[in-house]
């Protein structure tokens, strides 16, 4: 009876993972069939020849490289800024006493409110007005705006689960308040840092909208406006190229989370108790 | 080493002041304990000392320098904290060179001092662990080895034993008294304990509510209470307070209970200028005997309404019409409830204290 119980559950188990992840799989199948083979029907699972010309297609034959090199910078830049300030500023808001401190914080969350397309043409004419639009710069700045409210108060709970005393036993011993936040604050934030750096590096990865709006040349375009501009018109999309280029899209996120999941989580539930 | 001199302390948050203007003078190489209950200041006073905290009116000095805009590393003292406050991601070696790689010292004295520093407290082989890998006496330990090995002016105490249990507490306590015999540097320590202050002290301070209540030397706050605040937080048991009356001429004192007690001829003068007035009676249980004999000892018939035998001593609450005290008796007096008990109170040993401001009225003269 137990047998039998265990496995129903493990069958049920992975039928929803299958269910999750058939997209997924249908996604990278799709991205090895020759053209031809896309549409027969019925329709093939698996494909009857293998091959990654769509791959070289994408790598040799259209800006593909650039958006990649373009969304690199803009997720690992607006990470590096997001993180600075972030850790930064949580730290003041923990640890120090001034006027105004737990209002500041919710003021912070305040954007929050706004949903994007409210924000979005102010932020561009503020950007011309500044004259960063249409730059890689422009896109940091404006993931920064969404991504640090969520950032700062991910790490502030983090932080208050430092003991203060830790911080004094450095001053104590020897430290200056910087040498005292370098050697003792962050390496206990450390999985703090790391789940936040994810948190921000798969929203500037993934955004869209404010891509859309904020750049039109393809010198600034990441991955997502580019590729929907550039396999997506109003009479064709080229399937196969779509889905090569999600895969290779999707593999810098898959590393990451090969590698880091377990932070993630673990942020994800420091943050939710006492957040 | 160096003394500390706390003169006028003043510390607000806002306009919310937590110590009045406290003055202390710690000699070089006096072991002082600041006790008393929680939320009395005696933290906050530490921190102020250590610059944790800032000073809000008065000036705290280490030596012959007044330390207020200085920041902690530059007081040069060390401080043991009471949740160890060890770092986490350092193995203990490297907690305990952490002070002095600050300060920049060569690689080979760290290594040096901390060793040797080690070798005292016995953790020579714990130098590769984590703190998470470290049972609680251990920890408290690798905390005070990180203390010692910068060699500070003075050593800062907050409440340092109190997550330990009682075993464990009691031998930190006499390695912590060891480690000032050995190398004699000034020591402010923080306790609530009372027993660790009485067993570790050269002087006690006792706070409360921001005030200084008495500094003295542990003799002097157990025999000559300055206020009965004082005289209930020292000892244990506490002291007995029983509401009383001065007799005609200083000659007796009449509890409310209506038991009158004859004061031994060598007190009237003293008690002769309280005559007629209200005061609280205190004696302290150890004060108290089985039977009224030796000189000075006041006979009362009691009755008894709580037994506790501690082993050694035999803790017996008593009732005497209304009026209730605790006795230490030794194990073979075999008190049981409901017995009548003839209570000797040792009359050279009382205390009185006034009812309104608790300030400790006559003083029982050094024995």
């Amino acid at each position: 009876m137990k047998m039998v119980r265990r496995v129903a559950f493990n069958l049920f188990a992975w039928s929803v993972v299958g269910l999750v992840a058939f997209p997924l799989i249908w996604m990278v199948i799709t991205s090895v069939k020759p053209q031809f083979e896309l549409f027969r029907i019925p329709p093939t699972f698996l494909p009857e020849t293998v091959t990654f010309e769509h791959y070289w297609t994408l790598i040799y034959d259209t800006p593909f490289l650039k958006y990649m090199r373009n969304s690199l910078l803009i997720a690992f830049g607006t990470t590096l800024v997001v993180i600075v300030v972030a850790t930064l500023g949580a730290h003041s808001l923990v640890r120090f006493r001034y006027p105004g401190r737990e209002r500041l914080a919710q003021l912070v969350l305040f954007t929050y409110l706004l949903p994007s397309v409210v924000l979005v043409l102010p932020l561009y004419l503020l950007m011309v007005w500044v004259g960063i639009a249409n730059s890689l710069f422009s896109l940091v700045v404006a993931y920064t705006t969404f991504a640090l409210p969520y950032a700062l108060w991910l790490l502030r709970s983090f932080m208050q689960g430092i003991p203060d005393d830790l911080e004094a036993a450095a001053l104590v011993d020897g430290a200056t308040r910087m040498e005292a936040f370098i050697d003792v604050i962050l390496p206990q934030a450390l999985p703090g840092i790391i789940s936040t750096s994810l948190f921000t590096f798969i929203l500037a990865w993934n955004e869209y909208l404010f891509a859309l709006v904020l750049v039109n040349t393809d010198e600034a375009r990441p991955l997502t406006t580019g590729v929907m501009n550039m396999l997506i018109s109003s009479f064709n999309i080229e399937w196969s190229l779509l889905m090569a280029a999600s895969v290779m899209m999707s593999l810098p996120l898959v590393i990451i989370f090969a590698f880091l999941s377990s932070y993630l989580t673990r942020g994800f539930g420091a943050g939710g108790v006492k957040g | 080493m160096a003394g500390i001199a706390i003169q006028r302390v003043v510390k607000a948050y806002g306009s919310t002041p937590v110590i009045h203007g406290i003055d202390i003078a710690v000699a070089e190489g006096e072991f002082a304990v600041l006790v008393g209950p929680s939320g009395c200041g005696k933290s906050t006073l530490l921190r102020m000392i250590a610059g944790l905290e800032s000073i809000t009116d008065g000036t705290i000095a280490i030596g012959d320098r007044v330390v207020n805009d200085l920041p902690p590393r530059d007081r040069d003292i060390a401080m043991v904290f009471q949740d160890y406050a060890l770092y986490p991601h350092k193995t203990v070696f490297e907690n305990m060179a952490f002070g002095l790689r600050m300060r920049k010292s060569p690689e080979d004295v760290v290594k040096r001092k901390v060793d040797a520093a080690a070798e005292i407290l016995k953790i020579g082989h714990l130098l590769q662990r984590r703190p998470s890998q470290l049972s609680g006496g251990q920890r408290q330990r690798v905390a005070m080895g990180r203390a010692i090995v910068r060699d500070p002016k003075v050593f800062l105490f907050d409440e340092p034993l109190s997550n330990l249990d009682a075993q464990l507490r009691g031998e930190m306590r006499v390695e912590i008294k060891r480690l000032h015999q050995q190398i004699k540097t000034t020591i402010v320590y923080v306790t609530h304990d009372q027993v660790e202050a009485m067993t570790l002290a050269d002087r006690i301070a006792v706070m409360k509510g921001g005030y200084l209540e008495q500094l003295g030397t542990p003799d002097d706050v157990y025999s000559r209470p300055a206020s009965r605040f004082v005289a209930g937080f020292i000892g244990s048991p506490t002291m007995n307070f029983v509401d009383a009356t001065i007799g005609a001429a200083g000659g007796t004192i009449r509890l409310k209970s209506g038991v009158t007690l004859a004061v031994p001829t060598g007190r009237h003068a003293e008690l002769a200028q309280l005559a007629g007035r209200s005061v609280v009676f205190g004696i302290r249980p150890e004060h108290l005997s089985f039977g009224a004999r030796g000189p000075d000892v006041v006979g009362v018939a009691t009755k008894a309404s709580m037994v506790e035998p501690l082993g050694s001593d035999t803790l017996v609450t008593l009732s005497l019409d209304g009026a209730e005290m605790t006795a230490r008796f030794p194990p073979e007096a075999g008190v049981r409830v409901g017995d009548t008990v003839e209570l000797g109170i040792s009359m050279s040993r009382f205390h009185l204290f006034d009812p309104e401001s608790g300030h400790a009225l006559a003083v029982r003269p050094k024995l």
